[in-house]
């Protein structure tokens, strides 16, 4: 029964819905610069079963706005937002942990929770530079939850260890670290004995994300099926993202990372 | 976030030995309707931050709640000394802390982001270190110097005057805004007094609303104080309670 | 009498010398001061270290041309069209120091310098290997005992910022809602030992004083105010412009900074 092929859409609406899971009613999301899919997670959250969830991405409060509004920046949502907070209150606000929850995009992932969004190969000459780590080395450490995703599950991406360390996972500080990854192949986890496989996607066999994958993971079988988004979800998902951006950042991902 | 024109609703963790923070400055925008509404509780022993204090901690110390007053300084302005403040300075009872300005703003700037401390521009000369137990000196560990290191302080509560509020909850202040948007970002919890609910250019806002809790609305929330472009100081009340030396504090509303 | 700080382009930018850390405000592909940068890559300045928080098609010019030999930032790239190519291509190279910094590190270190604090605590940012090349150390909270990462003051020699408009004085004025990363800006210009404002327009004191709400920096705190109409091009100036998508799309295919001269606007 399981499904060999899905389109990039359907990609795309299982990541948000996966992320969006991540996110409870008292969470207080703060979305970075690039990171449109937890963009459209926390948009999804709010639309459905987290309206009490709050959002701040790139200065605004609590916008009445789809993705591209919010993509768009201050000047389209003047009129919509709750308030606009400068960039030094909402790192306050993360400093002091009112903010809960953020979605990052590392370049590189390893089991055990670290990120890299910096560089590959060694630092004086890399072999890759990538455009920079923006807050992952600061908010892994404040933040009480943070849950990364990544759009080419391949063993280049999800590796034994990161090339560079931007931001280190669980354990070495007192924050938690990354707890979710979300990929498009499966969603893994962090607890106390370290990564675990907690589900794949529904046109994903295991063996898959086996060979996809360059970490070792624990499995508890029988391994879980992600979840499909229900037709609210996906009734949200076209009001929030009508246009489809949450594809674009699906095709043929080559490391790049991109931003608003 | 409720707008609400009856009385405040106070927090259910306050209690005995909270930490209360007040807004304002001097004799300007001081809280005065929330402070009697708090003294109403019957919560004691408090805690009293007052960066610029005036009538506020006098209603306060003569109401017998304050263990402890932490202050910039505290006076009656072009009116003279505030006599409770005064007296606790010269009795040791209720205890005073003295702060400067930056050290004090250190400590809220502490209390904000919930570290232990944050150092300070103070002199480490200053003999102001004596007599506050909560400025320490260490030396900084990029160049050794001894740098004043202020503790954080992390109001349970703060409470702040405005001149106007708007629906959505964002708190508006003609004049000087002080430091009442810090003591807002530090504290636990925060109530706001308005005068009246006014839609007003939100880009003109003092105070967003993801910093307060509550607001109330009171066109004399201030009195005795003065908040433009409302009541003006009641002198009269106010040099009367400088004249007599404090005394009944039903003179400062309290019933 | 009040105080004129208006400069000419040439003589704001001659307040560089060599060897000086220049920081460059706006975000990504907005409000980035391009006529500055334009006019600092063509002058004869060597081992600048330009800083950006979120750097663009500034840094790209003045590491095209060789002005720049440290480039520090917590993130250089084009935005959604992806790598900075010139940034990428001397980085791998090895031809410009990469000094990353992450976000906090870099705006606690400005705000350090604009307070006159000699550091700023944070628990963010520990065992990360971005602190391994930045003076970080940790300090002992003397009430507590926890440990915190302290971050050093970052004071540019100069910093340059773009802005809507502001008076001969100094009074700077950012349009309405706010920008993201506005505040960086600010910080940046109050921590620099001389701070640059480069606007679309400088404008009689009345037109400031009528909405003194969107004032952001007071002249004490501005050394030079420098009239650049259209002086974040092709980057987006609010409310005066957007982003010049054309330019900015061929500059991503071709790398080629000559794109970004002000012949082909």
């Amino acid at each position: 029964m399981t499904r060999r092929h899905a389109s990039p859409r359907e990609v795309a609406d299982v990541m948000v819905c996966a992320l969006a899971a991540e996110i409870g009613d008292g969470d207080f999301v703060g979305v970075g610069l690039g990171t449109p899919l937890g963009l459209a997670a926390a948009l999804l959250a709010r639309a459905t079963h987290a309206p009490g969830s709050a959002l701040l991405a790139g200065g605004v409060f609590n916008a009445d706005a789809d993705l591209g509004a919010y993509l768009g920046g201050t000047r389209s949502l003047e009129g919509k937002a709750l308030a606009f907070v400068s960039h030094f209150a909402s790192m306050e606000m993360a400093e002091r942990r009112t903010m809960t929850l953020q979605f990052l995009r590392p370049a590189q992932i390893d089991g055990a929770g670290n990120l890299n969004t910096s560089r590959i190969g060694p630092r004086a000459a890399p072999k890759v530079r990538f455009p920079g780590g923006l807050a992952t080395a600061d908010v892994v450490s404040l933040l009480p939850r943070v849950v990364a995703y990544h759009t080419d599950h391949r063993p280049r991406s999800l590796v034994e260890r990161v090339d560079f360390v931007t931001g280190p996972g669980g354990r070495r500080h007192p924050a938690g670290g990354v707890s979710v990854l979300v990929t498009n192949l499966a969603v893994f986890d962090w607890g106390e004995e370290g990564v675990r496989l907690r589900s794949v996607h529904p046109w994903v066999e295991p063996r898959q994300v086996a060979e996809a994958t360059g970490f070792r993971y624990r499995i508890s079988e029988p391994v879980a099926t992600t979840p499909c988004p229900d037709p609210q979800q996906l009734q949200a998902l076209e009001q929030i993202d009508e246009a489809g951006i949450r594809v674009t950042e699906m095709p043929t991902m080559d490391l790049r990372m991109s931003s608003r | 976030m409720p707008v609400e024109k009856a009385a405040p609703a106070f927090p259910s963790f306050l209690r005995d030995r909270s930490v209360v923070a007040v807004g304002g400055i001097g004799l300007n925008r001081k809280p005065m309707s929330l402070i009697r509404a708090l003294l109403a509780t019957g919560i004691r022993r408090l805690g009293l931050v007052s960066f610029l204090g005036s009538v506020d901690v006098e209603l306060m110390i003569a109401a017998g709640v304050v263990d402890c007053i932490h202050t910039a300084g505290t006076s009656l302005d072009g009116m003279g000394l505030a006599p409770r403040y005064r007296q606790a300075r010269q009795r040791g009872h209720p205890r005073v802390v003295e702060w400067s300005e930056g050290a004090l703003a250190a400590a809220l700037e502490a209390g904000a982001f919930r570290l232990g401390s944050f150092p300070t521009a103070m002199s480490p000369r200053s003999e102001v270190l004596a007599v506050n137990p909560h400025l320490r000196v260490m030396p900084d560990p990029f160049t050794g110097e001894e740098t004043v290191y202020a503790q954080a302080i992390i109001p349970d509560l703060a409470l702040v005057q405005g001149s106007a509020v708007d629906a959505a909850g964002n708190l508006y202040i003609d004049g000087d805004p002080a430091i009442d948007v810090l003591i807002a970002r530090a504290a636990r919890y925060t109530i706001a007094s308005a005068l009246a609910v006014e839609e007003r250019d939100p880009r003109t806002a003092a105070i967003s609303r993801l910093w307060l809790d509550q607001v109330v609305v009171d066109p004399k929330g201030s009195w005795p104080t003065a908040c433009f472009p409302g009541p003006l100081l009641d002198q009269e009340a106010v040099s009367a309670w400088g004249r007599e030396g404090g005394g009944d504090p039903g003179r400062l509303g309290l019933t | 009498m009040r105080r004129d700080r208006t400069l000419s382009l040439a003589d704001a930018v001659a307040l560089v010398e060599d060897g000086s850390l220049v920081y460059f405000g706006g975000n990504v592909l907005r409000r980035k001061p391009m006529a500055f940068a334009r006019a600092l890559a063509a002058s004869a300045r060597s081992g600048l270290e330009v800083m950006a928080f979120t750097g663009s098609l500034e840094v790209e010019l003045l590491v095209a041309a060789g002005v720049a030999s440290v480039v520090s930032s917590t993130y250089v790239g084009l935005g959604r069209l992806g790598f900075a190519p010139v940034f990428r291509r001397a980085v791998e190279a090895g031809v410009v120091e990469d000094r990353e910094y992450s976000e906090w590190t870099m705006l606690l270190g400005l705000r350090a310098a604009a307070m006159g604090l000699p550091f700023l605590p944070s628990r963010g940012g520990s065992g990360s290997q971005i602190l391994e090349h930045l003076a970080i150390r940790e300090v002992e909270d003397p009430y507590g005992g926890d440990r915190y990462l302290a971050v050093p003051p970052i004071r540019p020699d100069v910093a340059v910022i773009h802005a809507w408009r502001a008076t001969a004085s100094g009074e700077v004025q950012m349009a309405w809602p706010p920008e993201h990363l506005w505040d960086v800006d600010v910080v940046a210009a109050q921590a620099a030992k001389t701070c640059v404002v480069t606007v679309e327009q400088i404008v009689d004191r009345r037109v400031v004083a009528a909405q003194p709400h969107l004032t952001v920096l007071c002249g004490v705190d501005v050394d030079a105010v420098v009239e650049a109409p259209g002086g974040a091009w092709p980057t987006a100036s609010p409310p005066r412009w957007e982003e010049d998508h054309r330019v900015i799309l061929r500059y991503g295919a071709s790398g080629d900074p000559d794109c970004l001269t002000e012949a082909d606007r």
